[in-house]
């Protein structure tokens, strides 16, 4: 019997179980055992099946960077992934992600059939269903807070979605604005960064192959960054051409470790450092004189003086780097300009001061000429074609015309205001606390109970609590820590198992898309989300419905993609389906701004105060800049230039009271800086083998990271006479000052675990990773060996790794499956933009 | 008839783990047990402090130890690769203990030895192996016999009579702290207490 019988007979045996018996979910439930396992191990392996594989050219999505694979598959079974070469942006290469995530597929764990929950929330007590009823309970909720008026209290909250087109469009049919989302923990300082500056694209597209000096603020994009891969493709070739990376981090991440030097600057104090590098360039009149004149929002003696005060010597007293190496390395970063750049990620960002230390960064590519350049700080214009440049089908329904604070929050107008960033982490504190109703609460590829701070406690509570959320249906592929809290659990397809139209920022400076479609169908009763809300959609009938009236998510695709011109005399879609990738035959686009607009272009617009707008609803919208006589198209700020001192700021900052001249001025937040001595900071951190929450559960993945001690410096760690593998107590405090701020050291709690004691980390800081430390998930992100467990929810076929080989099993003796340190850190949003402060949190240790 | 050979550049390696999950993934391999690791080694003292990598695995080794041991036949070099045949193979694990670098492992499941074989089944259909073909650094490469080879390029000895044909450039010797002469790659390699130079 070969393994796809096996699971074919498989199937057979589940379905002769009864509907309606109760399941229990928890990991120490008692059930038999599966009988008479098949080994599948020695079975259908990618190397005895080389020979004939079938490629099937999609998209992998075990991280944000949506790497082109190809599926490898063998009668109708996924044996393995390869990257795929016609990707211009990850160029054929793969991470270990990508294969890891095979995994996912098969696993023994996975949840093949809709649930229900019977008992109460949180018990782990299910009943299967048929979909049909699934649909049924969905719509029929939906439908209740429709027909009263109150489409709001129906809530979507998505992590890396990626079908935003149907998700969006179902939630607009319905009237609902609620869709949050987990921008705010990631990413949104380093976004309205570039906005505010670049006025463009979300995150820079640096032009790494040729580059020939880079300074990296906090990011680690060996190991994670979005686009990460594709970057560090670019980055080895430049490499090779003798490219020199300087890394600021608190925590030798593998980027630093591997840079050609690091340095550990206290934790906030990015900024500071930037604007010392920027006095030096500017005093040694080392800048880009054409440059700052053509393109700067300010003069060169208005940057001169924003920056004097900011001396290498007060960056030294702030960051504990030595003025002689910032000085130094802003010397050189000059030297190689403009073939060089400076960037940023959660090590500078993550801070209540991570904006105007992110703006800080940026700005010392614009003073040394090197924004839009060969080499340089890249970006925009090279978007990708993505999920918005494809029509949607129509009769498209009407976005809701109002928002609230759930989505929306009214203190942090900057969440908003380029793109939906929102503040999602203050959400289940603000259903706690009866600021919002809501009624259907639909979780998807989010699992905040593990990666929200506070989401051990404050998230869960307000899971479980079923006043606060009456209704919750989780759509996943395990039984995670989401799903637990659910009362209706959708089975998922895989991202092998389903149709997406992809992009990330082209790191070919060349627009481009891939598309992502289903190697193998999903299995069992398991169905891709969006076709799930299609057919919820159907039965919530008109007008709901008059937008869904297509047959699946597949047919909607191809709606879209019909859209493209024939190639190689096939269609849009069946051109994708072939080949993965669509790439723009353009240029590369360096230096956006200075594009000459086109006639087209220029119709019906006007010039005021030599910006060219164009009016469009009512509004005038600039779409350029006139340089010498000629239309340009300029950077995509309000100045149409690149802008050091921001008037959006400015105007936002004085709408909420903030003192701010628009300019990014370094102050450290206050708990930072009123730090006692016998005080560290927590920050955290990503391995390169996981994403935040879903990668737990594949095994070739948490074989290599499953634990997480937190690390601690040597000398620190002798001080407090801790030694590695001692289990230690960390205490945090609420940040001094934003959201819950507290003057008088409130503990938001305490934890006991395990250090790592290393020369790798700044003394004054610990790190723990994220990730790990799972409650739910099967054996894998549990670490414990046990013979599978015959359970209705799941797949049937069994993988005999799971009963013996986890041999991090602490039963076995091994280091176990780590902890989650998020419900010791607090919930804490960086001014205006709302982003959390993940790197602010101060604490004690102590031995136990 | 080719004369295949592995040549790893552990200065370009940026130890993500890709070779060695893609290379698991291939032949299905059981938790804990390794045809390729990425050993990990910090040095230096804070705030000096380096990371270094190394992607290790069978060297194909001239006048191969496994080989000569094997009692059953069941290991031959086929076009300069050391290749074990699994149908003679009896799992007793000589071999495994003739190894100085722990490159060779039994499966508990076949009952057979098992080790890195530069993916010759690609190699006949014209395909790279799994772990070159996926590393973003193109820090390994498995070349024929006509290639000129890197000077830098040094063969990774554990015991004085080790034969490498598979060449590395930039290996720390230091990483030798990571290995068991005659036991398979130790998957306590993976946990980060043990990534420091070890100070005797």
């Amino acid at each position: 019997m070969n393994r796809r019988d096996f699971i074919k007979t498989g199937a057979i045996s589940i379905a002769a179980l009864q509907l309606g018996d109760v399941i229990s979910l928890l990991p120490n439930a008692q059930a038999n055992e599966v009988q008479n396992i098949t080994n599948f191990q020695t079975i259908n392996t990618l190397a005895k099946n080389i020979k004939g594989i079938e490629r099937i050219p999609s998209v992998c999505l075990n991280c944000s960077s949506v790497c082109g694979m190809n599926v490898l598959v063998k009668d109708g079974e996924i044996l393995g992934v390869e990257g795929n070469p016609n990707d211009p942006n990850s160029q054929g290469k793969l991470c270990a992600k990508a294969h890891g995530g095979v995994s996912a597929v098969n696993y023994p764990e996975r949840i093949v059939y809709p649930l229900k929950r019977v008992g109460k929330r949180g018990e782990g007590l299910w009943q299967r269903i048929t979909m049909e009823e699934a649909y049924e309970m969905l719509s029929s909720r939906i439908k209740k807070n429709i027909d009263a008026g109150k489409p709001e209290q129906v809530v979507f909250h998505q992590g890396r979605n990626k079908m935003g087109d149907i998700t969006g469009r179902f939630m607009d049919a319905i009237g609902s604005p609620v869709i949050l989302n987990h921008r705010g923990l990631c990413s949104s300082n380093k976004r309205a960064a570039n906005y505010t500056t670049i006025g463009d694209t979300s995150w820079e597209t640096l032009d790494a192959s040729n580059c020939k000096y880079l300074l990296n603020f906090g990011s680690n994009f060996f190991e994670t960054h979005q686009g990460g891969l594709p970057l560090l493709k670019r980055f080895v070739e430049g490499k090779r051409k003798g490219l020199k990376l300087v890394t600021f981090d608190t925590r030798l991440s593998n980027t630093a470790g591997r840079s050609d030097e690091w340095f550990a600057p206290f934790p906030s104090s990015e900024g500071a450092i930037a604007l010392a590098m920027a006095n030096v360039i500017m005093e040694k009149k080392l800048y880009d004189k054409e440059f700052i004149d053509e393109w700067c929002n300010t003069s060169l003696e208005e940057i001169v003086e924003f920056v004097k005060p900011y001396t290498p010597k007060y960056a030294s007293e702030v960051s504990g780097l030595s003025e002689d190496d910032i000085k130094r390395v802003a010397i050189e970063f000059a030297h190689a300009a403009p073939a060089c750049a400076a960037f940023t990620n959660r090590g500078s960002q993550a801070h209540q001061n991570g904006l105007n230390n992110d703006r800080a960064v940026i700005i010392l590519n614009a003073i040394v000429g090197s924004i839009g350049k060969k080499g340089g700080y890249a970006f925009g214009g090279s978007k990708s074609k993505g999920n918005k440049s494809f029509p949607m089908p129509k009769p498209v329904p009407p976005k809701p015309k109002f928002t609230t604070d759930l989505e929306d929050p009214r203190l942090y107008p900057l969440s908003n205001k380029w793109q939906k960033m929102r503040v999602s982490q203050l959400a289940f504190d603000k259903l706690k606390n009866k600021e919002q109703q809501i009624d259907v609460y639909m979780s998807y590829t989010i699992s905040a109970p593990q990666t929200w701070p506070e989401g051990p406690s404050v998230t869960v509570d307000v899971l479980k609590d079923e006043n606060i959320i009456p209704f919750h249906a989780c759509s996943d592929v395990v039984y995670s820590e989401m799903a637990h809290y659910a009362d209706l659990i959708l089975p998922d397809a895989t991202y092998f198992e389903r149709f997406t139209i992809e992009g990330r920022n082209a790191y070919e400076l060349i627009p481009y898309f891939a598309l992502r479609q289903p190697a193998v169908q999903p299995p069992y009763a398991c169905e891709n989300f969006a076709d799930t809300l299609i057919q919820v959609a159907k039965r919530l009938g008109r007008p709901v419905s008059k937008y869904f009236e297509f047959d699946s998510y597949e047919e909607f695709i191809k709606l879209r993609l019909s859209s493209l011109p024939k190639r190689d005399g096939l269609s849009g879609f069946e051109y994708m389906k072939k080949h993965g990738v669509w790439v723009e035959d353009k240029e590369k686009n360096y230096e956006p701004y200075n594009k000459v607009l086109s006639e087209k272009q220029l119709k019906g617009s006007f010039v005021k105060d030599n910006i060219i707008y164009v009016e469009k609803k009512g509004k005038n919208k600039a779409i350029g800049i006139m340089k010498d006589g000629i239309a340009k198209r300029g950077l995509k700020t309000p100045s149409r230039k690149f802008e050091i001192y921001s008037s959006t700021i400015e105007e936002t900052a004085a709408s909420l009271n903030i003192k701010d001249d628009g300019f990014p001025h370094f102050e450290m937040p206050d708990s930072l800086k009123q730090i006692k001595e016998d005080e560290l900071v927590l920050t955290t951190f990503k391995w390169n083998v996981h994403t935040q929450a879903r990668t737990t559960s594949q095994k070739y993945l948490t074989e290599i990271v499953h634990d997480n001690p937190v690390w601690i410096n040597t000398e620190t760690a002798k001080k407090l006479n801790i030694k590695d593998g001692d289990y230690m107590e960390i205490t945090t405090y609420r940040p001094k000052s934003g959201f819950r701020a507290s003057q008088t050291d409130e503990v938001v709690g305490t934890m006991s675990v395990k250090a790592h004691v290393t020369q790798g980390i700044h003394p004054q800081v610990i790190a723990m990773s994220n990730s790990l430390g799972m409650n739910f998930g099967g054996r894998i992100p549990k670490a414990k060996n046990a013979k599978k467990k015959n359970s209705p929810a799941f797949a049937s076929h069994e993988d005999l790794d799971l009963d013996g080989n986890i041999w991090w099993d602490k039963s076995l003796g091994g280091s176990g499956n780590g902890f989650n340190p998020n419900h010791i850190i607090p919930i804490n949003p960086a001014p205006m933009v709302g982003m959390q402060a993940w790197n602010d949190t101060v604490c004690r240790i102590r031995k136990v | 008839m080719n004369d295949y050979r592995m040549i790893i550049d552990a200065e370009q390696c940026v130890g993500c783990h890709a070779c060695e999950v893609a290379c698991k993934q291939e032949f299905g391999a059981p938790l804990g047990y390794f045809r390729t690791m990425t050993l990990y080694l910090d040095t230096g003292e804070y705030p000096k402090v380096k990371r270094e990598f190394l992607p290790l695995m069978c060297r194909q080794c001239e006048s191969a130890e496994c080989m000569s041991v094997c009692t059953r036949g069941a290991m031959s070099r086929v076009n300069g690769i050391v290749e074990i045949d699994e149908s003679k193979c009896d799992g007793c694990g000589d071999c495994m203990s003739a190894c100085s670098i722990g490159a060779i492992y039994v499966n508990p499941f076949t009952n057979t030895a098992e080790k890195c074989n530069l993916c010759s089944h690609r190699l006949e259909v014209g395909m790279r192996p799994a772990c070159e073909e996926t590393c973003v650094a193109d820090a390994i490469k498995v070349i024929s016999s006509d290639v000129e080879i890197h000077s830098d390029a040094k063969p990774f000895k554990n015991a004085p009579n080790d034969k490498p044909r598979t060449l590395h450039i930039g290996a720390n010797e230091l990483m030798k702290q990571k290995l068991r002469a005659g036991k398979s790659f130790s998957p306590l390699n993976y946990e980060i207490n043990n990534w420091a130079e070890k100070i005797s």
